[in-house]
């Protein structure tokens, strides 16, 4: 049973990074788009997928697995899950659950809908942010606005106004919540998050029309930011989309290309809806009209 | 009902000062809070608020009446400065200009920027 319902997991989730590892190779806002369509297949597959196993191991375990026969039952889950699989999945799912939930009550602390001009933090900090919600609020610290010349801050006014405009906080929260809700989804996470930045960049090298300018200035800004004490060295960082920068821009994709790209993410559906068939008789039973 | 954390109910009694607008009692509060907390969590949190200097208080009777310091977008981006003071990698759902930076790829950064200032010189 285990073998049933972990095989085509894999493969969806080994087909999303295969797929999507041309992100790079992707003008940003169709990077962007094409990494979280795959994330959010891969999520749709794997996170039922660990509460299935979660459910079927726990059924098995004594006393507390009288509570989840029923469950275990309604989805046709007879075989029994082993141990060496069954405490890490339901340590990942309670794990997950308190990630999500902690991630969720961020956003909702920070969230504003209500718009107002750009503010100015005090901080020996330099930091700019796009605050998620509909007004896009942008705050800058007055260490960030020192260490810049006017056309440096322009481009970062640029750079964040992108991602309010086009309202890369969504993108942003589908990442977070799926990485924080199943921790190997993150190198797919990683890849949205970089292509929502490499995004914004090339939004403000359109404004100010000096590509270069904006590798300069992303890093002096990263250059006297903090170190990261958790994020560990992705290649995906501030140097990459320097890089990015200072390349000339990535072309359109042709009709063809833009066929196979999006093509490539068909396969990687058909395995998610295959997986996703394992939840169907839970629903079923828990909706019994 | 479990025990919720500090900060959401510290934001549940800023909304009920938000909502009203003016000078409310403690005990005002906790009628409009409708989630049964104790008095005295209310007045601990409101205690908290007032040093944080989110809220302020006047003498009214033998307690004090509370009013909001602040509106909701000032709280919003104060809390941001917070975050983003305190360390670099819990403001996930934040779009960053720059997010923290590992150790290695600062050697990366600097070798590119000395690239492209030779370059630029050069024009």
């Amino acid at each position: 049973m285990a073998n049933s319902l972990a095989f085509p997991l894999l493969v969806t989730l080994v087909l999303a990074a295969l797929a999507t590892s041309v992100h790079r190779r992707l003008p940003p806002r169709l990077a962007t788009r094409f990494v979280t369509v795959a994330l959010v297949l891969v999520a749709l597959a794997s996170i039922p997928t660990a509460l299935v196993v979660a459910i079927a191991f726990l059924a098995h375990v004594p006393v507390v697995g009288f509570g989840f026969t029923w469950c275990a039952q309604a989805m046709g889950l007879h075989g029994s899950v082993p141990a060496w699989l069954g405490v890490p999945v339901v340590a990942l799912v309670v794990l997950g659950a308190a990630r999500t939930l902690k991630l969720l009550r961020q956003y909702r602390l920070l969230r504003l809908d209500e718009s107002r001009p750009i503010h100015v933090a005090h901080s020996h900090r330099p930091y700019a942010v796009t605050l998620p919600g509909r007004a896009g609020q942008i705050v800058m610290s007055t260490a960030l606005v020192d260490l810049l010349d006017d056309d440096e801050r322009d481009i970062v006014v640029a750079h964040e106004r992108a991602h309010a405009r086009y309202r890369h906080d969504r993108y942003l929260l589908t990442a977070e919540l799926a990485a924080a809700a199943l921790p190997p989804l993150r190198t797919l996470a990683l890849r949205v998050t970089y292509s929502i930045e490499r995004w914004a960049d090339e939004a403000a090298a359109a404004v100010c029309g000096d590509r270069q300018l904006v590798a300069i200035t992303l890093g002096k800004v990263a250059l006297q930011s903090n170190p990261a004490t958790v994020a560990g060295f992705s290649g995906l960082g501030v140097a990459a989309r320097m890089g990015a920068l200072l390349q000339p821009p990535v072309p359109n994709l042709r009709q063809a290309q833009l066929v196979g790209l999006w093509s490539s993410l068909a396969v990687v559906a058909g395995f998610s809806l295959y997986q996703l068939h394992h939840l169907e008789r839970l629903l079923t039973a828990l909706c019994p009209h | 009902m479990g025990r919720r954390p500090d900060g959401a109910l510290e934001n549940d009694v800023l909304r009920v000062l938000w909502a009203d607008g003016g000078r409310l009692l403690p005990g005002e509060i906790n009628d409009r809070l409708d989630a049964g907390y104790a008095y005295t969590s209310v007045a601990t949190i409101l205690t908290r608020l007032q040093a944080k200097g989110l809220v302020v208080r006047t003498p009214s009777g033998r307690a004090f009446a509370y009013q909001a310091a602040v509106d909701e977008p000032d709280l919003a981006v104060r809390r941001i400065s917070e975050l983003l003071d305190s360390s670099s990698d819990r403001a996930q759902v934040l779009s960053r200009f720059v997010a923290g930076l590992p150790a290695r790829e600062a050697k990366a950064i600097k070798a590119l920027l000395d690239r492209t200032a030779s370059e630029r010189d050069k024009r």
